[in-house]
């Protein structure tokens, strides 16, 4: 997976995760604030990370300014990976620009 | 310069050179562990003693309000491997930063150096912390929280090792559930057998809710493998509560005003069953209970094996309780900490990052997801094609 594929959403996720096209969440709508939380950020949203639901709960669209989007994405991959048994791909269904 | 002032320096530039190469920290092969974000201290400002044998080493960090300045003497007396530290307050206890569990007064030199690094960092974010007006904790700030839907929020951890009687362990929940009502408490583990005999082999997933007074708690039980047996032995951890626990046991809590509106735990036991198995002082079986006033439910917790960690928000009305087996915490909280030292700049919300360093940030988290991804799927066919044909 090239990091071109990777920031594009939508269909080209299919060649990155194999899965069909997800539905389009309606993310950023409603949301005109960078939504992480450790502490207030008035930037405006720019990215998103589309995560799987699981247990019977339905996919979230996280939408973040371009910083926190790096740095959701890192702890995804330094911190929550290191002890969890699921992958990339069966976390993160799309991400990259809204 | 004198023969003495040139042995003085060849000595603190060779004990410069050791700390450098041995800043092996926590584990024998984290070699290459990057510093605590916004530290200021390096290897050379540790100064050598006036002992000529190098026994002592000093150094000043910055001290928790602007422009204060803490100083600490490490001594050296008895190695590299066990070694002490005064601070301004009197010999200082070492903590290891990721297990919470105190070790005693002696610690190697690498570790020393990091938790000095760690606390300069700390220290000057303290700085901001009370500068920024909202998080003082005077009326005028108070008030400007309520204005504005602030709350408070916090969580502490510490090692159950740390603890000798349930009193010590209670004064810390108390300590740690800091404005909130919700009243913790800590349970000795003294009669095994009345614990066992009581349970019933049981553990409960237990819930209350007050709104719905006709059916106040719910009780869904499933075997408790552990033995009496094993009650008596040391746990390994939380895990050796039986086989379906895990690693991780814990409650959460809703508080309106005094009372507990909401309450759900897991892998808890009703406290009116067991209660004859509990008692103050120290425990005589390696188990805590810990429970809360107006809750029958009490959580077995690993009295040498975990790591309890209790979080508050909403200004307390919010409460949460875990107890984690040590190991497995010491796992997450390195991959916690390393993060948290090389992002620490995309986190500080004090510093404004230009556009370029954003886009540096984005991309290099976006490569290390998508080599993690590359990783993963190159694993996921090595996988598929040493079962092929035999699925």
């Amino acid at each position: 997976m090239s990091t071109t594929t990777a920031r594009t959403a939508g269909r080209g996720v299919q060649s990155v995760t194999g899965l069909p096209p997800v539905p389009d969440l309606g993310e950023g709508e409603g949301n005109p604030r960078c939504m992480w939380d450790w502490d207030v950020c008035p930037e405006t949203p720019t990215k998103k990370i589309v995560w799987r639901g699981n247990n019977g709960t339905e996919n979230y669209a996280e939408t973040l300014c371009a910083r926190h989007y790096a740095v959701e994405l890192s702890r995804f991959t330094e911190v929550h990976s290191v002890s969890c048994s699921g992958t990339v791909a069966s976390h993160i269904l799309a991400l990259g620009d809204m | 310069m004198t023969v003495n002032e040139t042995v003085r320096i060849g000595q603190g530039q060779r004990l410069q050179e050791q700390i450098r190469h041995n800043l092996r920290m926590y584990w024998d092969d984290a070699w290459d562990v990057p510093l605590p974000y916004n530290t200021e201290l390096t290897v050379e400002r540790f100064m050598l003693g006036a002992d000529a044998r190098a026994e002592t080493v000093s150094v000043e960090i910055r001290g928790s309000t602007r422009g204060a300045t803490e100083r600490y003497v490490l001594h050296l007396a008895s190695g590299m491997e066990q070694v002490t530290c005064h601070g301004p307050e009197g010999p200082v206890d070492f903590v290891h930063p990721l297990t919470m569990r105190q070790w005693g007064p002696a610690a190697t030199l690498p570790l020393w150096f990091d938790w000095l690094a760690r606390r300069d960092a700390q220290n000057a974010h303290d700085w901001v912390c009370t500068e920024e007006h909202w998080e003082s904790e005077d009326i005028e700030a108070q008030l400007y929280r309520v204005e504005q839907g602030i709350v408070s929020f916090d969580a502490t951890a510490t090692h159950t090792a740390n603890f000798r009687t349930a009193e010590q362990f209670t004064e810390w929940l108390q300590q740690a559930a800091g404005p909130s009502t919700a009243r913790l408490k800590a349970l000795a583990l003294t009669d095994a057998q009345a614990f066992a005999a009581g349970a019933e082999l049981r553990l409960y997933c237990t819930r209350l809710s007050d709104q719905d007074p006709e059916a106040p708690g719910e009780l869904v039980s499933r075997p408790l493998d552990i033995t009496l047996g094993e009650l008596r032995q040391k746990p390994l951890g939380v895990r050796s509560l039986g086989v379906g626990v895990g690693d991780w046991a814990g409650f959460s809590l809703v508080m309106d005003g005094p009372a507990v509106e909401q309450f759900h735990g897991d892998d808890m036991v009703p406290l009116s069953r067991v209660q004859q198995a509990f008692g103050s002082g120290e425990p005589q079986y390696p188990w805590w209970g810990v429970t809360v006033a107006g809750v029958d439910s009490v959580l077995l917790v690993p009295a040498r094996k975990a790591v309890v960690t209790l979080r508050y928000d909403r200004d307390g009305a919010d409460v949460w309780f875990s107890a984690q087996s040590d190991d497995e915490h010491l796992n997450k909280a390195w991959a916690e900490e390393m993060w948290s030292r090389r992002w620490g700049r995309e986190l500080d919300h004090t510093v404004q990052l230009s556009q370029q360093e954003v886009q540096a940030a984005v991309q290099s988290a976006e490569q290390q997801l998508a080599e993690l991804h590359y990783q993963q799927e190159e694993q996921r066919n090595d996988d598929a094609t040493s079962t092929g044909g035999r699925q």
